[in-house]
């Protein structure tokens, strides 16, 4: 049986690589990649501990969290077409309208 | 014995190959690329829930993620115009140096204390946790009232993303 810290410690791995992204990057579409990484970081995590204790709640709360994500992305891509058709970009230094 | 010997040839290939596609993703140039890797590091990580033994949401999420959500995705890239974005040139600021050796030390602690402890909880009895039956029937009872509003979220997302991307503002204005 494969222990499981080996199913953590790639979830950790790319969990970080998800936060490396969304902080350098600037691209809105790439940002919002990397938060969908998160998320399916924490899902490995969840699904891996749910089978080793072999117990439901785990994969319970993957399946709520897929559908949070999946409402994420048709909202969040909404906006990001508003956003390119206000200022020709997604860049997101450009929007800063929040800022103060 | 041998059994094992695959699995962790297996679990080793797929996570390089996760982690691989997951860094690609971040460092591509073209946000297209990007896209494609993205559905990769998904389908990867669908494979490591096979390797834990839950087919239905390893399905699940080959559908909804590396199918209907990258699907969307690279349907808005396809549509926009970026040749802006990809022509940017990448600057090296402090703050971005920052973020990368703050999460750089923010994975070694989470890869300490993860290898170090051992998970602790109630030992349940399922034999199976990837079965649909067990799933489905659960849907239905324990988790009915988590269901239901998940099907409300839904149908507010898909009510935002309308009024969102129509041409005309909902005020009314412009035209």
């Amino acid at each position: 049986m494969i222990p499981v810290q080996a199913y953590f410690v790639v979830s950790a791995i790319l969990f970080v690589i998800g936060v490396i992204g969304a902080l350098t990057r600037r691209n809105a579409i790439v940002v919002f990649m990397s938060i969908e990484m998160m998320l399916n970081a924490v899902n490995l995590t969840l699904i891996a501990t749910s089978s080793y204790l072999h117990s439901i709640d785990g994969v319970m709360f993957v399946f709520f969290v897929m559908t949070v994500a999946a409402a994420e992305a048709a909202v969040g891509l909404a906006i990001f077409l508003m956003m390119y058709r206000k200022k020709d970009t997604i860049k997101l230094d450009e929007f800063n309208l929040l800022k103060g | 014995m041998a059994v094992l010997i695959a699995k962790w040839v297996v679990f080793v290939l797929v996570s390089l190959l996760a982690i691989i596609s997951s860094v690609l993703v971040i460092a591509c140039k073209n946000t297209l690329h990007s896209a494609l890797f993205m559905i990769l590091a998904f389908v990867s990580s669908a494979i490591l829930y096979l390797l834990l033994g839950c087919q239905f949401l390893a399905m699940l999420q080959v559908i909804v993620y590396a199918g209907a959500v990258m699907m969307l995705i690279i349907f808005v890239i396809m549509m926009l115009d970026l040749k802006k974005e990809e022509q940017l040139k990448r600057k090296v600021t402090k703050t971005k140096i920052a973020g990368v050796v703050i999460s750089l030390l923010f994975v070694l602690m989470l890869v300490l204390v993860m290898a170090l402890n051992s998970i602790k909880g109630k030992v349940g009895n399922l034999t199976s946790i990837g079965d649909a039956k067990t799933i489905g029937s659960l849907l239905f009872t324990r988790f009915l009232l988590p269901f239901e509003v998940a099907s409300v979220l839904l149908l507010a997302a898909m009510v935002g993303a309308v009024m969102l991307s129509k041409k005309k503002s909902f005020r009314g204005e412009n035209q």
